[in-house]
């Protein structure tokens, strides 16, 4: 039985710039297994971040294809791709992005409600997710009341809630000290062994390469190198 | 789910107090006007609904209360009772003048002469007093005794002739004026000529059909017209349509103008500030139908507080108006109600129009940037 979730092959996104075409991502071959942490590391402008995109489908590859559990994602309509998104990716984001009105279980309850879960059930699996991450005790809390490792463990939980197959998370550890960023890269590593997830990380924090099954080395749109 | 919406709408309570303000004022418009329309509507019924007549029998080409009055000779009140089917004829004398009080003033009133004997265009209702004047007395309407500081014992003058108030009477307000009532015996050579009347009330027998008796009341004497008392009313319930209805119709469309963009100034506002969030849910995988419907979510719980705010100033205002402007007939139907709140829903849904295309245009990728 296979255990690859995500598949590009070909991947390629251009953009002009005035006359020039800018090559972003330049024919990227990228599989993700399950269970299991890759880490995409280079410069500014590499193209770490527009590959993250496009794996996660949030923008369309100017070439090439991506399949998620065989499905071609690129194939995938404009109109049925928000729903894709929901079934097979979490995102975590640097920022966090947190709903800054609604609570943290109102936060990570979200997009179980969004792929039809009942409140109350969603509401439950929140609970238990927020308890399973060590915030028993913030449940209720607004985002601005929580530090910035709660807050990031909250877009954890929300990233988590629809089981996704991948979970993406953009520089999660970027706003975190040293210690709070390790055991945020720690609980990436822990979720992907217990859930079977595959995680994908970018980042410029070389304190956490040692959490990744993984390293993908990026420059100038191309990736140079795997380890 | 989540309610995104009303939680969005309830962060910043300051300004959705303010915003449904606005919807209110604009709701409170719509049912004042309403209000105004439908209380001048129902009071130009009233004393044609309560004369016990079948039939109104004027001058020919007098179609209406409004337009002019109608003179016709009062011996034609023997003549009309011979005609088959009909039961017995009242003569009534009603015309608009000028009385004339212990104040100095001189209010406009629709004075009617009543029929003492058959007890036909009296007052129907009264607050205060006697409901029928007797010999040299005078019911007037409570409007008119508040506002000219008279009461029940007071004198008033209709020409040279000194009436004393019986009784106050109620729902006989006509907004430019008010009825107030004497009997038909002392109107009769003071506000028109001696042996004339202005309409004749008929009433028919029982059995009888009244569009015949009708009929043959018009093919019998030249020279007037015989309405039921439904087509009079209605002859006057169109006057009034027509003299009103383009001037309400124009603050109706002001009124819904200003609730859609309050509603929608409030919403884009309010969408603008959110923007980023609704990035953040579709880049979780929520569609553009489902930021719509929070969109159209937060603009009908606008529309809602809005619209109970409205009632709230609209019953303020109806308190006001009632003490400042008494001769204003207010009516309030609960009928109009889910009526303005289907136009405060239809003012979210247009409202929401704006924000809808800024959502549609969100790219969800904008939020891994950062800065």
């Amino acid at each position: 039985m296979t255990t690859q979730v995500l598949r590009a092959m070909g991947l390629t996104k251009t953009y002009s710039n005035g006359e020039a075409e800018v090559r972003a991502v330049d024919n990227v071959d990228v599989a993700l297994e399950r269970g299991e942490v890759t880490l995409i590391m280079g410069p500014s402008g590499s193209g770490k971040t527009t590959l993250l995109f496009l794996l996660g489908g949030l923008i369309r590859p100017t070439a090439g294809r991506i399949f998620v559990d065989g499905v071609d994602m690129t194939a995938v309509s404009g109109r049925a791709l928000p729903a894709t998104r929901l079934r097979n990716f979490g995102f975590v984001f640097q920022d966090f992005n947190l709903l800054a009105n609604l609570t943290a279980r109102e936060n990570a309850q979200v997009p179980m409600e969004l792929a039809g879960l009942a409140t109350s059930k969603a509401s439950h699996r929140a609970t238990e997710l927020l308890g399973g991450l060590g915030l028993q005790d913030r449940l209720e809390f607004l985002p601005e009341k929580l530090s910035g490792g709660e807050k990031q463990r909250v877009s954890i939980a929300r990233a988590l809630a629809n089981e996704p197959r991948v979970l993406l998370a953009d520089e999660p550890t970027a706003n975190l000290d040293s210690k709070l960023g390790r055991d945020v890269a720690d609980l990436f590593r822990n979720l992907a062994r217990t859930t079977g997830t595959a995680v994908l990380m970018v980042s410029h924090d070389a304190r956490i390469v040692d959490t990744a099954d993984r390293l993908l080395l990026m420059e100038d749109g191309r990736v140079q190198a795997m380890a | 789910m989540v309610s995104i919406a009303a939680k969005n709408l309830l962060h910043d309570r300051t300004r959705l107090a303010v915003s449904a303000s606005g919807v209110g004022l604009a709701i409170m418009l719509v049912l004042i006007l309403a209000a105004t329309f439908d209380g001048f509507d129902r009071q130009v019924g009233l004393q044609l609904e309560n004369s016990g007549a079948d039939l109104y029998v004027g001058q020919a080409g007098i179609v209406d209360s409004f337009h002019s009055f109608s003179i016709l000779p009062l011996n034609l009140s023997v003549e009309l009772a011979t005609v088959p089917g009909v039961d017995r004829v009242c003569a009534i004398i009603q015309r608009t003048v000028e009385i004339h009080t212990a104040n100095d003033e001189h209010p406009r009133v629709v004075v009617v002469g009543y029929n003492e004997t058959h007890n036909t265009a009296a007052p129907w209702k009264v607050k205060e007093g006697a409901r029928l004047p007797g010999e040299g007395e005078i019911v007037i309407d409570e409007v008119l005794a508040r506002k000219n500081e008279l009461s029940v014992g007071s004198e008033v003058a209709i020409g040279d002739r000194i009436f004393q108030v019986a009784g106050i009477s109620e729902e006989t307000n006509l907004f430019i004026s008010q009825y107030a009532f004497v009997r038909f015996q002392d109107l009769q050579g003071l506000v028109l000529p001696p042996g004339t009347a202005t309409y004749f009330l008929v009433e028919i027998a029982e059995g009888a059909n009244l569009r015949t008796v009708q009929a043959e009341i018009e093919n019998r004497y030249g020279g007037i017209d015989a309405y039921t008392v439904d087509e009079f009313v209605s002859n006057n319930r169109e006057y009034i349509g027509q003299a009103f209805m383009p001037i309400l119709f124009v603050l109706y469309v002001i009124g819904f103008v200003i609730g859609i963009t309050v509603i929608g100034l409030t919403v884009y506002t309010a969408t603008m500030e959110r923007a980023r969030e609704y990035g953040i849910l579709k880049a979780i995988g929520a569609g553009n139908g489902r930021l719509v419907r929070i969109v159209l979510g937060q603009a009908l719980l606008l529309a809602l507080f809005g619209f109970l705010m409205g009632l709230a100033i609209t019953a303020g205002v109806a308190y006001l108006i009632g003490f400042a402007v008494p001769e204003m007939p207010l009516y309030f139907q609960l009928g109009m109600l889910p009526r303005v709140l289907a136009a405060a829903v239809a003012m979210s849904a247009i409202a929401t129009l704006l924000p809808m295309r800024r959502i549609a245009r969100i790219d969800p990728a904008q939020i891994f940037r950062r800065g």
